[in-house]
């Protein structure tokens, strides 16, 4: 048994454990490093700009200027009396609300995009999604099944999902596990900001292609808001509020059983596989469904669900007559295309332009990203044939 | 004459920092300074070489996107950004995965494979060592990994986990006895 630090030392030098380099690796990903950074020069700087534009507008300005500085010396104020301790208070904070995300049982919370969606969460890996209408999904990601229910129609589906990557949080919008999976420490510490008449402190976490912005309340340390950024696809981009952590959640609320009297609609979706040519596939059918040829406005699967049923009622899907088999390769199709893009590693960096643009238009780009390894870019354009551009020629 | 040398190495690599903003070159070749560091941490932090790959990858990725906006001048913050990113890189790794037990299994069988067989090594159990290291909470598993494996300064460590350096002085010797106590219990329960 060690005594002290010195012998504790003496233990750990005797160790060996192999850390040599793999030189393969070492030289791919000096090339992938040396990419994304091309990449990143590329794309406008957003927020460095923003904030130096901010910055200087305020200093320019003399009313802004004392108001910059009132914050300031309030921001001084605060930090004097809660940073005396020999950690800071602030991350102190951000740290409980990692630890509290990560230990929670359950946990509810409201997404807001276009569309208003509440949400349910339970270990080990149970998921309710409520939307407007009673429109609730139920997933089991520990069984890879799922439930779908539509009041409206008094219809359910049921989803068999095969083949999904293993690790929930490999599933590029599985945005619950990205919360859960908070690191310990956020990269930048944001100040106060008055957030909907709250004061609320943030703090932004980059990973991968995923920024997270956390804001909480100074006073009682509790999560209030979060705002998960999608580099890759600015779509996807959701605001989380109302969060409650272990709160009592019924197990009934997660049952994969349907409600008395619902008839089933079912998919069974292999995900094994999945191309390009699915994509086009799936925009080529959804194209058909659509009275004037227009492609899927969004390729956000959670608003696709409420959007599909807004167009339905507005009557923009044809009538057309179609048999349960073909519905069931619909649905099919569908799922792959969505697959493909949930797939896509973070530097394809795709970006989707099909909202409002009709099947046939040859000159408009609809999609494009760039496949794993490669120097050019796959864009699809409105009459789903497919060329490789170089990056200075994509679509601004 | 050697310390006015060894100035004029950290004045060009200082340099390099602020290079590393615009140009890829310089970029390339902080890579290569540190790519062997960040990646034996990992493999200190996970003990499975693939995975430390993975993570590695992470790390230097996120610096490919972020070093625009990095504010430090010194060779010696950028060194500190680096390892901040791979200990919260790591850390996220080890929860998301939820593959604890696996890389405590991995972490026994490497120590075991690789022991040097002095007499003193007999007295400990070091698979036991390495259960009682990856109980410990993910911060305090990077204090052990950059103290004790990166012999990094208190200072040093100090600056990439945000805290004062009494702070993780007073961490550390806490950490020392909750190890001590708990191979302590090991030990008894076993005899």
């Amino acid at each position: 048994m060690f005594k002290d630090e010195s012998e504790f030392e003496k233990i750990v030098n005797r160790l060996k454990i192999d850390t040599e380099p793999n030189p393969k690796h070492r030289e791919q990903l000096r090339r992938r490093v040396l990419s994304a950074f091309n990449e990143a020069g590329k794309r406008p700087a957003s927020r460095i700009i923003d904030f130096k534009t901010i910055r200087r507008k305020i200093m320019k300005n003399p009313l802004t200027k004392i108001a910059a500085a009132a914050v300031i010396i309030i921001a001084v104020l605060i930090g004097l009396h809660f940073f005396s301790d020999s950690v800071s208070i602030t991350s102190t904070a951000y740290a409980e609300i990692v630890e509290r995300l990560h230990n929670a049982r359950t946990m509810t919370y409201t997404s807001n995009g276009t569309t208003a969606i509440e949400i349910a969460f339970k270990k080990p890996g149970y998921m309710r999604t409520t939307m407007p209408g009673d429109y609730v999904t139920v997933i089991d990601w520990t069984q890879g099944k799922g439930l779908s229910t539509l009041p409206t129609r008094k219809q359910f589906i049921e989803m068999e999902m095969s083949n999904l990557p293993h690790d929930p949080a490999q599933q590029q919008f599985n945005v619950i596990e990205k919360l859960r999976t908070l690191p310990d420490r956020a990269d930048e510490e944001l100040g106060t900001r008055e957030i909907d008449g709250r004061v609320l402190q943030g703090f932004r976490v980059t990973e991968e292609d995923v920024i997270n912005t956390v804001w909480i309340d100074p006073q009682t340390h509790d999560l209030v808001r979060v705002e998960t950024e999608f580099i890759n696809a600015p779509g996807m981009n959701v605001v989380m509020t109302d969060f409650q952590f272990d709160v009592e959640l019924d197990d009934s609320l997660f049952s994969l059983t349907p409600p008395d009297g619902y008839t089933r609609v079912e998919v069974q979706a292999d995900v094994s596989g999945v191309t390009e040519q699915d994509l086009i596939e799936y925009l080529r059918t959804w194209s058909s469904w659509t009275k004037d040829g227009t492609f899927p406005p969004t390729f956000n699967p959670m608003e696709l669900q409420k959007v599909s049923m807004e167009m339905e009622q507005q009557g923009k899907f044809g009538d057309g007559q179609t048999t349960e088999q073909q519905r069931k390769r619909d649905a099919m199709t569908m799922y792959r295309g969505i697959m493909f893009l949930t797939q896509l590693p973070a530097e394809s960096n795709w970006r989707y332009a099909g909202e409002d643009v009709k099947f046939g238009e040859a000159g408009t780009p609809i999609f494009w990203y760039r496949p794993e390894g490669s120097k050019t870019y796959r864009v699809i354009y409105g009459d789903l044939s497919v060329k490789d551009i170089a990056p200075e020629n994509l679509p601004k | 004459m050697v310390g006015a040398m060894a100035k004029v190495v950290e004045r060009k690599e200082d340099d390099l920092v602020q290079k590393a903003r615009t140009q890829a070159e310089a970029l390339s070749r902080l890579y290569e300074m540190y790519y062997e560091r960040i990646f034996r941490f990992c493999v200190h932090r996970l003990f499975d070489k693939e995975i430390a790959e993975d993570v590695t990858s992470t790390v230097f990725l996120e610096v490919a996107r972020s070093i625009r906006i990095f504010k430090g001048r010194t060779v010696q913050d950028f060194q500190n950004w680096l390892y901040a990113i791979a200990a919260n890189q790591a850390n996220a790794y080890i929860r998301k995965t939820s593959r604890r037990k696996e890389l405590l299994k991995e972490a026994a069988g490497l120590m075991t494979a690789s022991l040097e067989s002095t007499d003193e090594s007999s007295e400990t159990d070091w698979p036991k060592l390495y259960e009682a290291i990856l109980k410990l909470k993910p911060q305090h598993q990077t204090i052990v990994t950059l103290r004790f494996f990166e012999n990094l300064k208190y200072e040093q460590i100090a600056r990439i986990l945000n805290v004062k350096e009494a702070t993780v002085r007073v961490t550390l010797h806490r950490i020392l006895n909750e190890l001590r106590n708990y191979l302590q219990n090991v030990f008894e329960r076993q005899t």
